[in-house]
């Protein structure tokens, strides 16, 4: 943030207050630094929880004031809150939709209250064992300045502690207080409180400081998979490029230069490359595993019109706007393929393309006007029989209509595909 | 005999899909290369009755989009289509476009000649024609009534909120700290904001969107966005 005046100052250690959660819009970053730091505070909270009753249980002169006896509970309780949630938000990923303003109002208190309980379970110089506090203040700082987007200065924090009203307003009730109190009580009690605060802003400091170098190390090895992904990416479209596409086009280019084809057939030849192309395009979608099942028909909607067949009737976006696997994308696909070019080469005129999804099977049906077909008469060893043996014996459905056939095949959603499908916008 | 306005960035391509057009369909046909010069094309037409806009302009800032609208503002009578290759690319503008102005009919640019040209004399003629098939698979089959131009009036409430679209639009990597800089408002503004337009963006299919997405909306819906933007009284 690197403001300097009052007011964002505050707005900032509010920010930090709020926790990471109330600026997390996005689904969890779920980064391995992310859970390193997220575990890192839950056990270290935990780790606090514990010392505390070491302590409590071990101290020889425990005080039996009523409030002191329940402060190792109420210190317990509330570490082990803040690190059962941490390890929840590391596990699941969610925080409940607490608005903002309930956020800080909820972690302000509970930090108050863990304070006023470490102290008083670990009173004088047994308040540094409250270290690993200072552990979990710098993981929950790192990880709600990733959320906001906010650059940390650990360094900064220390000299800034030193010099904030807070600390100096604390420091000159210390010096007071001992010049009216020569029995040095307050050297062995609140001086040490003092000490144990300062404790915990430099292992804050030193942690936040370490999880942001893990941060930055993991962005840069994620920076340099991509850019080796894409590296690798590109060479293999240059290849597709020079062995594939150049090839086919150089061919179309010598024929139409030696007169041997036809121009019907060059527009063929075209029409073949750009079916080709689209059937690439589809490929690279299945890599990045978020295609919809209308991308998967798309190009052979087109391969089917540029054919002259007349097409009665295609889904809507919300028919198929789901995402599926990129397991079930390509069975689907391939259904698909075969399917249509099933009605192409039969001499369909007309063909409709159907899908339908249940909670087991995504389907495809494309009814066609090329004459009738049963299922008994799938001519082993061609497309459509392979694809029945793929899908099984019941998942490729023949259909005999009024002027042809209709054909459905049932692509399995089961768990080796658990993905499945999901209705996106 | 009818006035077109044929909008591709693909200049070879649209000067031939002009010549078929005139030579086949009689009409006359006025081309436009690139977003910026639409404006000019349409002060050299008297009157328009087709504008066909192609969605993808890589080499610029904009999209169809703007296009689209900026034909739609100029000559409200002016039937719209769009000429596309409508793929994974541009699906997200096609949608836009379908559901937030009077689009004729959709042609698919892989689709044979005669079909794209039978399209286009359908809506010169009748005024619609059925949406390509190889595109239909990208739209909704019904427009929801509720997402209209209209509606973007309620994605600026007050001046803070078209504060932080504009720092929205302007951000390349959006976060809370980013934003709260560009646009000189506080964190948990910022926040407050986003949380007070969630209501209303679900109208543009946007589901407790994050930063980025409302970005990529604004982006996209940028000449629909833009006029709430200027004329409120930014405090």
């Amino acid at each position: 943030m690197g403001g300097t005046t009052a007011s964002q100052s505050a707005e900032r250690s509010l920010a930090l207050i709020a926790g990471r959660e109330a600026w997390n819009d996005e689904s969890p970053t779920r980064s391995a630094v992310t859970k390193v730091a997220g575990v890192l505070e839950a056990a270290a909270f935990f780790t606090a929880a514990v010392l505390g009753w070491t302590y409590h249980l071990t101290a020889r002169n425990r005080p039996n004031s009523s409030v002191i006896v329940l402060a190792p509970i109420a210190f317990s309780i509330i570490c082990l809150l803040f690190s059962v949630r941490q390890l929840l938000l590391v596990l699941i990923g969610r925080d409940l939709p607490f608005p903002y303003g309930a956020r800080v109002v909820v972690r302000s208190v509970l930090a108050l209250a863990l304070i006023t309980s470490a102290f008083a379970v670990m009173p004088g110089w047994a308040s540094l064992n409250t270290w690993p506090i200072g552990i979990a203040l710098g993981a929950d700082a790192a990880l709600t300045s990733w959320a906001l987007g906010w650059h940390l200065r650990p360094a900064r924090w220390w000299p800034a502690f030193i010099v904030s009203p807070y600390h100096l307003g604390a420091v000159g009730g210390l010096l007071g207080a001992a010049a009216f109190q020569p029995t040095g009580s307050v050297w062995s009690t609140a001086f040490p409180v003092l000490i144990a605060l300062h404790l915990w802003v430099v292992i804050a400091s030193l942690i936040a400081y370490g999880l942001n170098q893990l941060n930055d190390n993991e962005k840069a090895d994620r920076e340099r998979a991509y850019s080796s992904a894409a590296s690798i990416e590109h060479q293999k479209n240059a290849h597709w490029l020079h062995d594939d596409l150049c090839a086919q086009l150089r061919l179309v280019s010598i024929q139409v230069q030696s007169r041997s084809i036809e121009l019907e057939d060059v527009a063929q030849l075209l029409d073949d490359l750009d079916h080709q192309i689209r059937l690439r395009q589809l490929y690279a979608i299945f890599a990045t595993e978020t295609v919809r099942v209308a991308e998967i028909i798309q190009p052979w909607l087109r391969r089917a019109q540029n054919n002259g067949v007349l097409i009665d009737r295609v889904p809507s976006l919300d028919e198929v706007s789901m995402i599926v696997s990129t397991e079930v994308g390509r069975e689907f696909s391939h259904a698909v393929s075969v399917l249509t070019s099933n009605a192409l080469n039969a001499g369909a005129t007309r063909i409709s393309f159907d899908v339908t999804q249940t909670e087991h099977h995504l389907s495809i049906a494309i009814t066609d006007d090329a004459g009738g077909l049963t299922t008994p008469e799938l001519p082993v060893g061609r497309a459509l029989w392979s694809l029945q043996q793929d899908l099984g014996q019941d998942q490729l459905v023949v259909t005999p209509t009024a002027t042809g056939t209709k054909v459905q095949a049932n692509v399995a959603l089961t768990e080796r595909n658990h993905r499945g499908a999901v209705v996106a916008r | 005999m009818a006035q077109l306005l044929l909008v591709d960035d693909a200049s070879a391509l649209a000067e031939l899909f002009a010549l078929a057009i005139e030579s086949k369909l009689g009409h006359s046909v006025a081309v436009a290369v690139a977003l910026a010069d639409v404006g000019d094309a349409l002060k050299k037409i008297d009157h328009l009755d087709l504008a066909i806009v192609d969605l993808s302009f890589p080499q610029e800032q904009g999209t169809g989009l703007d296009a689209l609208a900026e034909i739609h503002l100029a000559c409200p009578s002016a039937k719209l289509a769009i000429i596309t290759q409508g793929d994974l690319w541009v699906a997200q503008v096609l949608r836009d476009a379908w559901e937030l102005l009077p689009i004729a009919t959709v042609i698919s640019k892989s689709a044979p000649l005669a079909y794209q040209l039978a399209a286009i004399e359908s809506v010169v003629t009748t005024g619609s024609a059925p949406v390509d098939p190889a595109v239909q698979t990208l739209l909704p089959a019904t427009r929801s009534p509720y997402r209209t131009l209209s509606s973007f009036a309620s994605l600026v409430h007050h001046g803070g909120h078209a504060k932080l679209w504009t720092a929205l639009l302007s951000s390349n990597d959006p976060s809370y700290k980013e934003i709260a800089d560009i646009s000189g408002l506080k964190l948990n503004t910022v926040k407050n904001y986003r949380a007070q337009l969630l209501p209303d963006l679900v109208t543009h299919g946007l589901d407790e969107p994050t930063l980025r997405q409302m970005r990529d909306f604004a982006i996209r819906c940028r000449p629909f966005l833009a006029p709430y933007l200027d004329v409120r009284d930014c405090k």
